[in-house]
């Protein structure tokens, strides 16, 4: 994968993130376009390159946030290993991919942030701290599975900028190598 | 193999981060948002006027012939209102110690305004505000007292080179103390504001665009006579500057049981604007905290 293609991705999806989160109303949901934006790195890159990658983007939303560094990382990791275990099981480019992947990973990315703001609050003794609002969030989760249609379908249209290598292009590739020249 | 451990270490790393130490990463946070602004601000742009464009109300025209949203005409009321607490508390404050008076003036030449240009991209309720020119936000510190003419907005929280993160009232973790006031019609051009007996109280936000308070019993809510459209005005002396004691924080939306300790009332507190709409907010300044 192509990391300069990878961060500029990046860039702009939490650009996007921080633009509608909110802009609605300070009670309205909205859709989680960062996380499926590690749908599409998931779904794409190599195992290793998707785990890695979708850690760096949790990361780097933490940064922009006031939760604590790692929530996102965390979220997005486990969605990576959620959607690279089904790479070769799903059809890529059809938008109900999209849409139920957009589902299933937003319940994951929900279930996640209630269980750290659950458990955080125990930690921290906080019982008196509102917990996350669940109607906002699966609300939010619905908002990201229609939305992924669309951003996954923008964005499988330019997977040649990343330069993704599958395990099985890459297996095929060593195998070549291993071979050697043929004039040799 | 050894990328399983590597990642494995990592995701550890990240649970001990996001449970143990969550404040391990503050220094590091509130440096590149000013980076995400160009994307942003345009974004934010765009949101706001589609959703004004398919969800505001009809527009309302005064004597003068000036349209009006009925949202613009509400806002207006709501900061002159705001506008009356915040000057009958100051003036109290006067009398009481003349010795301050030149402290005590109107809030405006102690602020400062700053663009909204995004909002939280995690679960917080949070505004990211910048400046036109960098150097104006190099003096902003923690915890200086965010406001708008409707009311106390929030607090700074992180501040980075051109950009600071604004936590709201009504984010989850915040924490104030407040009182209790009434507006009173004397007669049809005469409002007064009335404060209420009930003593100061801590209200918190629900992470929901507004505020809870659940520290007063049953009882006394009847005792001091609280209702649905009391103001809620700020009194917090060890949080927040003198001159923004009374500021509005909002208006009590319902008073119910407490789910859990049913004998104590949960007084919900709605801010007079959405928070999360805001295109501009104003940053008091240091020289008077």
């Amino acid at each position: 994968m192509r990391w300069s293609a990878f961060f500029i991705l990046a860039y702009l999806l939490i650009g996007v993130q921080i633009g509608i989160s909110h802009a609605g109303s300070a009670t309205a949901a909205h859709p989680a376009i960062v996380l499926l934006g590690a749908v599409f790195i998931a779904l794409n890159a190599p195992r290793k390159v998707a785990l890695l990658a979708c850690f760096i983007l949790g990361l780097i939303q933490d940064l922009m946030t006031l939760q604590p560094l790692g929530v996102s990382a965390v979220e997005y990791a486990l969605v990576a290993l959620l959607v690279v275990n089904a790479q070769d099981v799903v059809y890529r480019n059809h938008p109900l991919t999209h849409a139920f992947l957009g589902l299933v990973c937003g319940l994951l990315g929900a279930v996640t942030l209630l269980m750290h703001a659950w458990i955080y609050g125990l930690l921290r003794r906080k019982l008196n701290e509102a917990g996350l609002p669940v109607g906002r969030e699966l609300l939010g989760v619905l908002y990201t599975a229609l939305a992924a249609p669309v951003v996954l379908g923008i964005l499988q249209r330019m997977t040649r900028y990343f330069g993704f290598r599958t395990v099985r292009a890459a297996s095929r590739t060593r195998v070549i190598r291993s071979a050697g020249p043929r004039w040799s | 193999m050894r990328f399983n451990r590597v990642f494995w270490l990592l995701m550890a790393m990240g649970i001990t981060s996001a449970l143990v130490l969550p404040t391990a990463g503050d220094r590091f946070k509130g440096k590149l948002d000013i980076l995400f602004v160009p994307v942003s601000a345009p974004v934010r742009g765009i949101t706001m006027a589609l959703h004004d464009h398919l969800f505001s109300r009809p527009a309302a025209r005064d004597d003068q012939g000036n349209t009006q949203t009925l949202d613009q005409l509400k806002i207006e009321n709501e900061a002159l209102r705001n506008n009356v607490s915040n000057l009958k508390v100051e003036l109290d404050d006067i009398y009481k110690r003349v010795a301050e008076t030149d402290k005590m003036g109107n809030l405006a030449p102690f602020c400062e305004p700053f663009k909204v240009s995004g909002g939280d991209s995690g679960e917080h309720q949070s505004l990211l505000i910048t400046s036109e020119t960098i150097g104006t936000l190099l003096h902003l510190s923690e915890q200086m007292p965010v406001l708008r003419p409707e009311g106390i907005v929030g607090k700074v929280e992180h501040t980075g080179p051109g950009e600071a993160r604004v936590r709201l009232i009504t984010d989850r973790s915040f924490h104030l103390t407040v009182t209790f006031a009434r507006f009173i019609n004397q007669s049809t051009e005469n409002i007064a504001l009335q404060e209420l007996a009930a003593p100061p109280t801590s209200a918190r936000g629900d992470g929901k665009g507004k505020m809870l308070i659940s520290q007063l019993s049953l009882e006394q809510v009847k005792e001091y006579q609280l209702t649905e459209g009391d103001r809620v005005l700020l009194h917090d002396p060890d949080g927040w500057p003198a001159v923004v004691q009374g500021q509005t924080i909002g208006r009590i939306a319902a008073i119910g049981p407490d789910a859990r300790h049913p004998k104590f009332a949960e007084i919900v507190v709605t801010p007079l604007v959405d928070l999360g709409r805001l295109r501009e907010v104003m940053v008091l300044d240091k020289s008077v905290h």
